[in-house]
């Protein structure tokens, strides 16, 4: 494996409740994502996987503990990362390719070259034909789109993704599902997705984390040897479903711990 | 003569404001028709939306069907009250009859008052209206931008809509004189409370997310401003207008009435000394006219400016 892209040392993050102890979200969490890898962290509601993303992300920063990006300076994380939240939060007073343009237009790179750029990227993520639509006419799918498009249009060689594809049904999330897994191919990031669906996390990531209710910690890692290109059919074979059960058995595992164990698990 | 009209306020701005952002969702429910996953076809999809544009169009009929109630609603009262004149035989200084103010528009005195008065309210109410946008949108700023301010601000403005304008009407008068200073002192008394209240609340209502999401895009405060801030305060800022405008027009006539020589208000006054009730009546249809002009003006302007917000009659909610 090459260099690490995100570093995270035993990061600890506390959040003071009122009249209460401090709720710990997090527990010295560790681990470490290679350039060109997608990487899932699995887990239950309430594991603390959207604050660790944000603290990747510098809308948050660890209570004790280190973060580490490849990219970025010794200041704030803001800005470094492209950062997908679970919500696809479109402006409804801008068109589509208003809303994909925004890093962009944030950036100050002229309008026309903006458009150009996003217009290049249109037919690929499903959306040609939509560009002048308000997001109030598209479904749920086509709107994650456009947020994912969003994110990309930022440029950025990392791209934290939290629960995407959460609020869709199940067709639909498994539509999105296999057209990410082919996009990937032609977009040369790297990936760390929060999840708490499993085959989401078998299917797209070369490794998965899997994290422990409250607190959050790692309680074990699984790789994920299948080859790539992944035909969606995949997810319906013995090898697949293999790796689905012992995900699966990780998460029941880390539900029943007392203590941290990070080589724990079935992996 | 003991009440003006107009003067009564509307609801709260709060009902206004309420009724807004509520039809977003159904829209968003509404558009799961078009597929995902695989690159839609665009032709289908755009008769697709074309269907929905036209489907909401058709919507458009309780609109006049509302119209005609109301105009049944207005003609009903106007029977009775004319039968009620008739039935009585009252005399027109004590209550003139609706064809008897119907004819009060066709003399040409009555024309001549209305028109040569009408110019100056409007003035006034214009340009009390301008400041009071600007009064209220900068308050509303304030109290967002910091929050001792909003502490410190937002009990004075209630406190400062406890106080009936009616009563310090005569000592504005006193201090500035019988120009239009006063009167835009009034509207502004009157209407920025709306605006400030309107704009601070769709302030705060903006989803925290998108200003974490823009800055992960490296977007600095400003551009948080300019880019989501603004944009959704809109509604909002109309929302305020609305019921700002409609105060504004009133309240010119209001400071017009305590003192001044011109405006409505003054024709009111001039009208009702010289016991020409169908005239003072005649006058008072003329402004209740002009407030419903400057409304639907601000919400003609609303629907181009916020399309995305388009308000729906709570029938129409699926």
């Amino acid at each position: 494996m090459s260099t690490p892209i995100i570093t995270v040392r035993q990061v600890t993050r506390m959040f003071a409740r009122p009249r209460a102890s401090p709720m710990i979200a997090l527990d010295g969490v560790s681990f470490t994502v290679a350039a060109g890898e997608f990487v899932s962290l699995v887990g239950p509601s309430g594991c603390g996987k959207t604050t660790l993303l944000r603290m990747l992300a510098g809308l948050d920063t660890p209570t004790t503990g280190d973060l580490r990006v490849a990219d970025a300076g010794p200041g704030s994380l803001l800005g470094v990362c492209g950062y997908m939240p679970q919500r696809d939060l479109l402006m409804p007073w801008r068109t589509v390719l208003d809303n994909a343009t925004v890093a962009l237009e944030i950036a100050r790179v002229p309008r026309p070259e903006a458009r150009r750029r996003a217009r290049e990227l249109f037919e690929i993520f499903g959306l040609t034909g939509f560009e002048q639509a308000s997001p109030a006419m598209l479904s749920g799918g086509m709107r994650q789109r456009v947020s994912l498009l969003r994110t990309v249009l930022a440029g950025k060689r990392l791209l934290l993704l939290d629960e995407p594809f959460g609020a869709l049904d199940a067709i639909t999330r498994a539509d999105l599902h296999e057209w990410l897994s082919t996009l990937l191919d032609r977009l040369d990031a790297t990936i760390l997705l929060v999840t708490h669906d499993l085959d989401e996390a078998a299917y797209l990531s070369d490794r998965v984390y899997v994290m422990s209710p409250r607190p959050g910690r790692i309680a074990a890692v699984t790789p994920i040897p299948l080859a790539r290109p992944r035909p969606y059919e995949i997810t319906t074979t013995a090898e697949f479903a293999a790796l689905k059960r012992s995900l699966l058995d990780a998460l029941r595992a880390a539900r029943h711990q007392e203590t941290p164990a990070y080589a724990g698990g079935s992996a | 003569m003991t009440t003006m009209p107009g003067i009564d306020r509307p609801p709260s701005p709060r009902a206004y404001a309420e009724a807004g952002p509520k039809e977003r969702a159904s829209t968003e429910a509404g558009a799961g028709l078009i597929s995902a996953g695989h690159p839609p076809k665009a032709a289908l999809a755009r008769s697709g939306v074309r269907t929905a544009i036209a489907a909401r169009r058709r919507r458009g009929g309780w609109f006049r069907s509302g119209w005609l109630l109301s105009i049944l609603i207005v003609a009903f009262l106007l029977g009775c009250w004319q039968g009620a004149v008739a039935l009585w035989h009252l005399e027109s200084y004590i209550l003139p009859s609706p064809l008897e103010v119907a004819q009060a528009f066709g003399k040409h005195d009555t024309q001549s008052l209305i028109l040569t008065n009408i110019t100056v309210t409007i003035e006034e109410a214009l340009a009390g209206f301008a400041a009071c946008l600007v009064v209220g949108v900068g308050l509303a700023i304030c109290m967002f931008s910091s929050r001792v301010l909003r502490d410190a601000l937002y009990p004075l403005l209630i406190a400062s809509q406890a106080i009936p304008t009616i009563a310090i009407g005569a000592i504005l008068v006193i201090a500035l004189g019988y120009g239009p200073a006063p009167k835009i002192v009034v509207v502004i008394l009157y209407s920025f409370f709306a605006v400030t209240v309107s704009v601070y609340d769709s302030l705060l209502t903006l989803d925290p997310e998108l200003p974490a999401v823009l800055r992960t895009l490296g977007a600095s405060p400003w551009q948080v401003l300019r880019i989501a801030r603004l944009p959704a305060a809109l509604p909002g800022f109309f929302t305020g207008a609305k019921l700002a405008v409609a105060y504004s027009v009133s309240g010119a006539i209001y400071g017009e009435w305590v003192g001044s020589t011109g405006g409505l208000g003054y024709a009111l006054q001039m009208a009702s000394a010289a016991m020409e009730a169908p005239t003072v009546l005649a006058v008072v249809v003329v402004m209740a006219a002009l407030s419903l002009a400057a409304f639907a003006a601000v919400a003609v302007l609303e629907r181009l400016c916020t399309p995305w917000a388009r308000r729906r009659p709570p029938e129409e909610k699926e």
